[in-house]
């Protein structure tokens, strides 16, 4: 139980950290 | 574009927390590949009026942000552009700074020197001056590479109601229309990132 509550826990941190990156798709045309 | 530069350097320091790349549209996919007489095409739309105000609004607005313009008036050919975005959608396999940097070129290439954006040989050139070499280029326009992914794209854009450009979609949840201040886009990027690290 100890080891997967770890796991959890590096895995809810891992997921704050990616999401504070924003993704912009800039929908263009070249003309 | 020149304004989403702006607003990443506005952005200063948490301009590092955004990725960003381009998705395509065309604007006129009807163009057939090798492109149209430009002045016929904008004859057979508008009269010689609109014409010459639509282009004397495009000078105002170049002017404005200082931006480099070619005579409007003196473009030979109204090229069709889904050659030049599967070459962007291959250059983001590379890495989104080829993309941005192949974008760069495209827009200086079209709208500063005029040059035909649909024809291989151009994009070719550009794609190389981009970083991507000119064989995976030429490679790329050759065949039908990327045509599926161009497509998704578009429909994609379709899906979401986006009917003008360029669109800024920000965290997948903000969508920016229009020629926008980069004060704006500032704003909405703050706002996505503020509400991502609430970790909603």
């Amino acid at each position: 139980m100890l080891v997967s509550d770890q796991a959890v826990q590096v895995a809810s941190s891992f997921d704050r950290e990616e999401i504070t990156v924003i993704d912009v798709v800039i929908w263009s045309d070249i003309v | 574009v020149e304004r989403w530069r702006g607003a990443l350097e506005e952005l200063g320091e948490a301009a590092a927390e955004v990725e960003w790349r381009y998705a395509a549209f065309e604007l006129d996919p009807t163009i057939p590949a090798e492109g149209v007489d430009a002045r016929t095409s904008l004859e057979a739309k508008y009269d010689a009026a609109t014409v010459a105000e639509i282009h004397a609004r495009l000078a105002g607005v170049a002017a404005a942000e200082g931006l480099p313009l070619r005579d409007m008036g003196a473009q030979a050919v109204r090229p069709n552009t889904l050659a030049a975005h599967r070459l962007l959608t291959a250059a983001l396999e590379a890495g989104p700074e080829v993309q941005q940097a192949l974008a760069d070129g495209l827009f200086h290439a079209y709208w500063a020197e005029g040059r035909d954006v649909g024809d291989h040989g151009v994009l070719t050139g550009l794609a190389e001056a981009a970083g991507l070499p000119a064989a995976r280029a030429a490679e790329v326009l050759a065949g039908d590479d990327f045509v599926a992914e161009v497509r998704a794209e578009e429909r994609r854009a379709q899906e979401s109601g986006i009917r003008a450009v360029p669109t800024f979609v920000i965290g997948g949840r903000f969508a920016v229309s229009g020629a926008q201040p980069p004060d704006v886009l500032v704003r909405a990027v703050r706002h996505a990132l503020a509400d991502a690290k609430r970790g909603s």
